[in-house]
């Protein structure tokens, strides 16, 4: 197929709310399989479409009877299939759902849960400490939950929402250092569904989700999408075992943030330098590069050993999160894995744009998903309107309005659309440091931290090598003390996950530049990459 | 331990390695690595990292460190 402009797709069901997809699949293709999880060390447990509904309903039931409706409840814990019991059974059963990182230290969840005003939280057993002694607060672990069930109602009917209702609570950084509530509605999560899967065909049956639930990314259209498309979904609960999951699911596509594409390169490369192979896969790729200009692909064939370590049946991988360098898109390509880049914000549900199966373009984000319009600002910014716009961040109307004016969600990336449609982003307008990682870290919030210390005259933290890097300005007596602020560092990360992390100081002997109110100017300041 | 710990590393950092070295900082590992790392040395020494324990580990030193207290010889 030529790569040009052709229909959208209409292979998944329109649907107006999770309780909708839910019963679609229960009631189209009970039997087939929905998820797949390892359960221990060497065992693969199934649920079918059919045994989630079931398990849903009597969750749901037991959730309303027990807590009531109109709750905000806190969902807690590392990707499981019980994380996703418990969510399904709040957003189903009139409740708002609010994921929170178990990765967090426990201050900073209590802060949240009191910003988010939740009253029931359901956590794994694992995490239940970081919300010890929060008052008033009514949790229960997710094996409860489950165990639950027994006493729940088969025959439960599942809520049907109206779509302007809130269905979701997720937290992203903010450029002030501390984390914003984005409220998704009902219609945002349809409107999120319904638009990406008409824009890409998964061409399999098999799916792998390793990316957070926390994350709108890893949530909304690694799992939720792919649900609706009826696709069985195999889950990673830990990433320390995504390798061998990778060959349990042999998986036909899955979605990634651009760190796991890199790390999977570096392994690949790392086994074909150990093996001696270099010449042989330069030979391999000119070969089918040769081929492929006669019509003839041979890609899965010549790299089989490749394809290998993704279980042997990769055709797709959609990226989102962060900018992917698209020496990345090139290099799969060759191997036969296409990587299909999109562009995704909290804020708007997550996909707003992404390259097709087969009209793509390198460097793009994409199109933007029908019912969704993108405007660029006379300042050069990226704006979007449409459907899957949030209501807006939980109780902050002041910074609500900063960031949605006159229905156009501002997201401070800068970009332009070339005649096809296609969106390039070339810069953000914000602080924000976006790690391939797709994690968002306010440098703001870290400098806070370094700021209280008597030591510190100026402080800025960027991002350099993908890593957190911190550099100072000292007071006159602490000049050249390295020790001093190796210490500082070490008592800075204290607590705090590993993405959020300082990874290096530097000291420096002069001011920052500034601008003539006195304020660090930051871009001046920060090593050019 | 400290000899074990370093040859494990070796098979996965790409130029020395001592107990003083911090995996994302002096031997350029990504995040993601070191959770793989983690559970190379899980599949050697038979034990189970919990995730919440990855954090801490930031240095060669904290490995070992965390080797000597949960690994039964």
């Amino acid at each position: 197929m030529k790569n040009k402009e052709y229909p959208l797709y209409d292979i998944a069901p329109k649907v107006s709310s999770i309780s909708e997809v839910l019963e679609i699949k229960a009631d189209t293709m009970p039997d087939k399989t929905a998820f797949r999880y390892r359960k221990g060390r060497d065992n693969v447990e199934e649920k079918t479409y059919g045994e989630v509904y079931d398990e849903v309903r009597k969750a749901a039931s037991y959730v309303e009877k027990t807590y009531g409706k109109g709750n905000h409840i806190a969902i807690i814990g590392e990707n499981s299939y019980e994380w996703l019991i418990a969510y399904f059974a709040t957003v189903t059963s009139g409740n708002v759902a609010v994921p929170i990182d178990k990765e967090l230290p426990a201050d900073e969840v209590k802060w949240l849960i009191e910003k988010a005003d939740v009253s029931v939280a359901f956590i794994s057993k694992s995490y239940s400490d970081l919300i010890e002694g929060v008052e008033g607060l009514k949790s229960m672990t997710f094996k409860k939950l489950q165990d639950a069930e027994a006493e729940g109602d088969a025959d439960y009917k599942l809520a049907v929402p109206k779509g302007e209702d809130p269905v979701c609570i997720i937290f992203t950084s903010g450029t002030s250092g501390k984390s914003k509530g984005v409220v998704l509605s009902h219609s945002n999560l349809a409107a999120e569904i319904n638009g990406a899967s008409s824009m890409f065909d998964p061409e399999g049956e098999r799916t792998f989700v390793v990316l957070p639930f926390h994350h709108a990314f890893g949530l909304n259209v690694a799992v939720l999408m792919a649900y609706n498309y009826g696709v069985s979904i195999f889950l990673n609960k830990s990433l320390k075992r995504v390798k061998e999951d990778m060959l349990l699911a042999k998986p036909d596509i899955v979605m990634l943030v651009p760190l796991f594409i890199e790390v999977f390169y570096k392994q690949i490369m790392t086994n074909i330098k150990k093996d001696g192979k270099m010449k042989q896969l330069k030979k391999g790729i000119r070969l089918s590069r040769f081929l492929l200009k006669l019509g003839v692909d041979k890609r899965r064939e010549i790299f089989k050993e490749i394809h290998e370590v993704f279980g042997g049946n990769l055709k797709y991988i959609i990226s989102g999160g962060a900018h992917i360098d698209p020496f990345y898109v090139k290099v799969f390509r060759d191997f036969g894995i296409e990587i299909l880049n999109g562009y995704g914000t909290s804020e708007c549900s997550p996909c707003v744009a992404i390259n097709r199966n087969y009209f793509k373009k390198d460097g793009s984000v994409g199109q933007v998903i029908p019912g969704t319009e993108v405007r660029i600002s006379s300042e050069g910014e990226v704006q979007f309107k449409g459907p899957v716009n949030m209501l807006g961040y939980y109780k902050d109307p002041e910074v609500t309005a900063e960031v949605l004016k006159d229905g156009w969600y501002c997201t401070g990336d800068i970009g332009y659309v070339d005649d096809d449609g296609f969106l390039f982003l070339t810069g953000r307008m914000k602080n924000l440091i976006i790690l391939s990682n797709g994690e968002n870290i306010s440098p703001e919030e870290i400098e806070n931290d370094f700021h209280v210390d008597e030591a510190v005259n100026e402080v800025l933290v960027y991002e350099k090598d993908n890593v957190i890097v911190a550099e100072i300005f000292p007071e006159e007596e602490y000049m050249g003390n390295n020790e001093y602020f190796e210490e500082l560092m070490k008592k800075v990360n204290e607590g705090r996950p590993v993405y959020k992390q300082v990874a290096r100081v530097v000291l420096r002997d002069t001011e920052f530049i500034k601008n003539t109110s006195k304020k660090i100017v930051r871009y001046k300041n920060i090593p050019q990459k | 331990m400290l000899e074990r710990t370093i040859a494990i590393l070796e098979e996965y950092v790409e130029d020395e390695i001592t107990e003083d070295s911090a995996l994302i900082d002096d031997l350029g590992l990504s995040s993601l690595e070191v959770i793989r790392i983690v559970a190379a040395f899980e599949d050697e020494f038979d034990i189970e990292v919990p995730d919440r324990v990855i954090p801490t580990l930031r240095t060669v030193g904290d490995i070992v460190k965390y080797l000597e207290e949960n690994v039964e010889e």
